[in-house]
């Protein structure tokens, strides 16, 4: 098989994989259910992905894609902490049911999965850790380790995504965003 | 649009001059997972990376371990036998 059709039927995969995601939630999806709508054999499922982590995090990472190219862009010449916020919540935003169902659903997973998906979520939060290490280099930013503000900022974001429906996230104006954020970067500055 | 080009062990996009072992761009893989010889030892490849995910998730360092093992033993690098288990 060329690598081309590989790389598409790998695709095709995934795109199957994050409607099942979304429908279902990461915990009920099956792979069959995946398999049928991506049209192709069940066993071709696992030989893509040999486990339902791997399938995970790469429906995470293509459907967040725009979300992990914006933050790498934007973190390699900036130390705007704000600017990498709003990039982040208007992403999510826009992938919320998305993104509520993994917040909601990671925590329930087994260990073994959650482990390895929550450990390749790395690959979002190292931005604000580049950025905080850059601000507090060029003295804009308190000295302290910069996962404990991942500790704050995701913990945050979760929380909100984890109770959308009581918090009422999706009304959440434009004033009460950047209120978030400003409270969140003014908790890092000297 | 061209295909964005990622390291075959952590998967770091691979945009500048700069995320190469010494610049190096007909590498496929970063400058954290290698140098200009070749990729890192496996054992050297975890230790790095569990750094990593405990510098910028915050998990703990034996989880991060565990997390990195996996995540190392499912690499494009490790399928393709360029990386080896000690």
């Amino acid at each position: 098989m060329l690598k081309r059709d590989k790389e598409r039927t790998k695709q095709k995969i995934v795109n199957s994989a994050i409607c099942e995601f979304m429908k279902k939630g990461f915990l009920e999806a099956s792979t069959l259910d995946i398999a049928r709508n991506a049209d192709v054999a069940h066993s071709t499922i696992f030989f893509y992905f040999p486990t339902k982590a791997e399938l995970i995090i790469s429906s995470i990472y293509s459907k967040l894609q725009k979300l992990g190219d914006k933050l790498d862009e934007e973190s390699r010449t900036t130390t705007n902490v704000r600017k990498l916020c709003k990039i982040f919540l208007n992403e999510v935003r826009r992938n919320e049911k998305f993104y509520s169902r993994l917040v909601k659903e990671l925590p329930l997973m087994p260990i073994s999965t959650q482990r390895v998906v929550f450990a390749s979520l790395s690959g979002f939060s190292v931005h604000f850790v580049d950025v905080i290490y850059k601000g507090q280099r060029a003295g804009k930013f308190r000295r302290f380790k910069p996962r404990i503000a991942i500790f704050f900022w995701f913990g945050m974001i979760n929380y909100l995504y984890s109770y959308s429906k009581l918090l009422g996230t999706r009304k959440l104006k434009k004033k009460d965003l950047d209120e978030i954020i400003r409270f969140f970067t003014k908790s890092l500055k000297r | 649009m061209a295909k964005q080009r990622k390291c075959i062990v952590c998967g770091m996009p691979l945009q500048k001059k700069s995320d190469y072992p010494s610049g190096d761009t007909s590498k496929d893989y970063c400058k954290y997972c290698g140098d200009k010889e070749g990729l890192h030892p496996y054992e050297k490849l975890v230790e790095g990376m569990a750094k990593f995910i405990v510098k910028t998730q915050g998990m703990e360092k034996e989880e991060a371990m565990k997390a990195a093992r996996k995540i190392i033993d499912n690499c494009d690098a490790m399928k393709t036998g360029r990386i080896k288990k000690e």
